[in-house]
């Protein structure tokens, strides 16, 4: 066990600092992993055993090297983990199972749109995310970061949210 | 049967006859034997003493022996109950009486002394010793010792 | 109160008591043992559960760094009044979340903090780690502490129902035993007092009632029986004791009558025999004196020859009459001088046998004992001294004593003829010689004499003696 990545970071308890914009991010990264944990997506994503799980980041790349440090050698069910970056709204985003849609990227509702119907956990800091339909969110309250779920949006795309999950996050209505 | 009855000295009493003949023979031997009478049992003792039967014309105060030896074991009347009857009756009861007999029995002679009796002779069985004692007897009761009257 | 002096009944009813109570406290102990072991195995699983539960139910809390949750998901142990704390620690092993909230005593240090499944007991608490575990990712640990109360409360029930128990088990034990003892004490105890009339009372004619056929039924026969015996041989020693008795009394007075005959008989021995006798010896002499001129010389030694036997047969009588007179003379004791006695005995003897002895008469300690009879003794033996060595060129006899086993020892030795220790036995008896009456003159009646008149005395007497060298006579007289 001792070779797993960290997950849980020193400091974290400490308030979050919005200066420090960086440990907020570093939180963000294992967030991003940790959802692997208590989301199930449906066995026929993956083309075969080998096929990685894609964790896709669409817009600037806010996370810098956290993510990848986060994600190192770690595997979902027997699949490598690996970050893909995406520009803009391309074929190959529905190719993720989590796609973060930095809140910079203006066309955030147009991404969520083109996913409609496919496993892909989407998942963005940005305001008005819950709108558009995203599934989930992060947001501060109190010095922390919180997690904000779209339930039905989440069920309609075929993903499985833990109750253990639901039960720590603030759940969004349609 | 006694011409002589007066002044009469010894009067013994036996009935062994060879005994009283051993007894006056050797009385006789030293001149003490002459005015001796000899009677052969108890009864005749003291009807001779009391002036009795056969004796009694005889002047009993006048005539007392002067010793009276007297055998203890005799038929009818025994020499101790002849001694108790001379010590009974005050005619008789100054007489001396000598004891002469066979045995040495402590009970003769406690029961002798006992009935005053004045002297306790055991006759001795050898011929001399005999003589000697029967001898002797008659000096000191004859010669030596006085009588009341 | 000794048990062991304690009655029967209250034996058997101490041991059933005692038995019983012993064996249910035992049950119960073991009772005892058994629950608290399953107890303990039972609240370990129990808790590890309640763990399990509330580890899965942290995951999110944990993984999404949610502290307010997780502290909502330990309050719930509220419910559970035996949990006294809980913690959840991050991977780290930093505390994340405890209850209950203000609970600031017992917080596990860092290095301290288990990621291993594992249970303690901890100063009657039980303590649990639990890994925090999503899809085989350890996310941290869950500490749990539960105090004992539970099992302890579950002691002292089963304690205080054992107490009851025990309690109501004596009270009914007592009165079964009261009940149930009787069959064995009423028994004994009739037995008992049984014994204790006949040991009393002296009345054997009591009897026990038999109420069974075990081994005190058994007893009780054999004691009646043994009873019944001793009735009968008492009865039988009662018989035997009046026969006895009657016995005693018809040879008691056979043995009078005979003693008077004896009586009758030895005084016409010494008055009748002794008046031929001197008739023989006393005409003997008369003839000797009167008519010895008339005799030759056979004729003279004739008649002395009657005369010596005369003479002879009147000391035999003489002697034979002491002898008997002995049997019923009292024993007069006063202190003696018997160096006085033996010296005076010497002085009338001396010119009897010659004066040609040499005496040595040694310093003789005192005794109490019968002056006459003592001097007959020393007569005896000292004329026998004299007598027996008289024939020897230089005749010696001692006299001396000396103290053995707490009395006098006296004794009177001669050089003379002695005698053959072959015939010892024949010594003391009555008209027993050892020697020709023409060699030494004497009847065989004074040992005999000196040995009743020392037994008398409660002494014993004993010779020494060798053919030709001399004899000694010994005798001891006891000092007190």
């Amino acid at each position: 066990m001792a070779t797993v990545v960290l997950m849980v970071l020193p400091g974290m308890r400490a308030p979050f600092q919005e200066a420090s914009e960086s440990k907020a991010n570093q939180v963000k990264a294992v967030f991003l992993y940790n959802f692997t944990q208590f989301v199930v997506w449906p066995q026929h994503i993956f083309d075969n055993e080998t096929s990685p799980f894609v964790i896709g980041v669409l817009g600037e790349d806010t996370f810098g090297p956290y993510l990848n440090e986060v994600i190192e050698s770690e595997e979902v069910d027997g699949h490598p983990i690996v970050v893909r970056h995406y520009k803009s709204i391309t074929a190959g985003i529905d190719q993720c199972q989590i796609l973060f849609i930095d809140s910079s990227f203006p066309a955030a509702r147009q991404a969520i749109e083109s996913l409609k119907g496919k496993p892909v956990l989407t998942v963005s800091d940005s305001q008005n995310f819950m709108r558009h339909a995203g599934m989930l969110r992060f947001y501060i309250e109190g010095g922390k970061l919180r997690i904000e779920i779209n339930q039905e949006a989440s069920q309609r795309s075929g993903l499985e949210v833990s109750s253990k999950l639901l039960r720590i996050a603030t759940l969004y209505k349609e | 049967m006694h011409d002589s009855i007066h002044d009469v000295d010894i009067l013994l009493v036996e009935d062994n006859p060879d005994d009283a003949k051993l007894v006056i023979r050797a009385l006789k031997k030293c001149n003490l034997g002459n005015k001796l009478i000899h009677l052969t049992d108890g009864e005749q003792a003291l009807n001779f003493l009391f002036g009795k039967g056969e004796f009694s014309e005889r002047e009993v105060e006048e005539d007392k022996p002067r010793v009276i030896l007297l055998d203890l074991k005799m038929p009818k009347v025994d020499g101790l109950q002849v001694l108790k009857a001379i010590r009974e009756d005050p005619r008789t009861r100054v007489i001396p009486v000598v004891i002469m007999t066979s045995s040495a029995e402590d009970r003769d002679i406690v029961n002798t002394y006992n009935s005053g009796v004045n002297a306790y002779v055991v006759k001795p069985v050898g011929f001399e010793n005999f003589s000697k004692a029967v001898a002797e007897l008659g000096m000191f009761w004859l010669l030596v010792n006085q009588t009341a009257k | 109160m000794v048990f062991r002096n304690l009655p029967i009944r209250k034996k058997i009813r101490w041991i059933i008591m005692l038995t019983s109570a012993a064996v249910l406290l035992f049950t119960f102990l073991s009772y005892l043992v058994y629950e608290v072991v399953t107890f303990r195995q039972t609240y370990v699983q129990q808790l590890y559960t309640l763990a399990r539960i509330i580890s899965t139910n942290c995951t999110a809390a944990l993984a999404f760094d949610n502290p307010d949750d997780a502290a909502e998901v330990l309050g719930a142990l509220k419910a559970e009044k035996h949990i006294v704390a809980a913690a959840l620690y991050d991977k780290q092993g930093n505390l994340f979340s405890k209850y209950p909230q203000d609970y600031s005593l017992h917080t596990v240090p860092q290095d301290q903090v288990q990621f291993q499944e594992d249970h303690r007991f901890e100063e009657s608490h039980l303590i649990i780690f639990e890994p925090v575990v999503q899809n085989n990712k350890t996310l941290g640990v869950f500490y749990l502490k539960s105090d004992m109360d539970a099992m302890y409360e579950r002691i002292s029930l089963y304690a205080s129902i054992a107490a009851a128990v025990i309690a109501i088990s004596f009270v009914v034990a007592y009165f079964l035993s009261n009940r149930l003892q009787r069959s064995i004490s009423r028994p004994v105890h009739a037995l008992t007092s049984t014994a204790k009339t006949v040991s009393e009372k002296k009345d054997y004619s009591v009897r026990t009632t038999k109420t069974g056929n075990d081994e005190i039924g058994y007893l009780t026969d054999a004691f009646n029986q043994m009873l019944s015996e001793i009735q009968t041989q008492n009865a039988q020693i009662q018989l035997f004791n009046q026969k006895l008795e009657l016995t005693i009394e018809q040879r008691t007075h056979d043995l009078a009558t005979a003693n008077k005959e004896l009586e009758a008989f030895s005084y016409s021995v010494s008055h009748d025999l002794r008046a031929p006798l001197r008739s023989i010896n006393g005409y003997s002499g008369i003839l000797m004196e009167d008519y010895g001129h008339l005799l030759d010389e056979e004729g003279i030694q004739a008649l002395k020859s009657i005369m010596r036997n005369g003479m002879r047969m009147g000391q035999l009588i003489d002697d034979l009459l002491a002898f008997s007179r002995l049997g019923k003379q009292h024993v007069a004791k006063f202190n003696l001088n018997m160096t006085a006695l033996a010296k005076a005995v010497y002085d009338d003897l001396k010119e009897q046998y010659g004066n040609k002895s040499e005496i040595l008469i040694n310093p003789l300690p005192e005794i109490k004992g019968d002056s006459s009879m003592l001097r007959q003794v020393m007569q005896n033996l000292i004329s026998n001294a004299l007598k027996y060595s008289m024939k020897r060129d230089k005749p010696v006899v001692e006299i001396g004593a000396y103290r053995e086993n707490g009395g006098n020892v006296y004794y009177v030795k001669d050089n003379g003829v002695g005698f053959n220790m072959q015939y010892y036995d024949k010594l003391f008896g009555v008209f027993q010689r050892l020697h020709n009456v023409t060699d030494f003159e004497g009847t065989g009646v004074g040992l005999a004499l000196v040995h009743r008149i020392i037994t008398k005395h409660d002494g014993r007497i004993w010779a020494e003696g060798k053919e030709n060298e001399g004899a000694t006579f010994y005798f001891s007289l006891p000092v007190t």
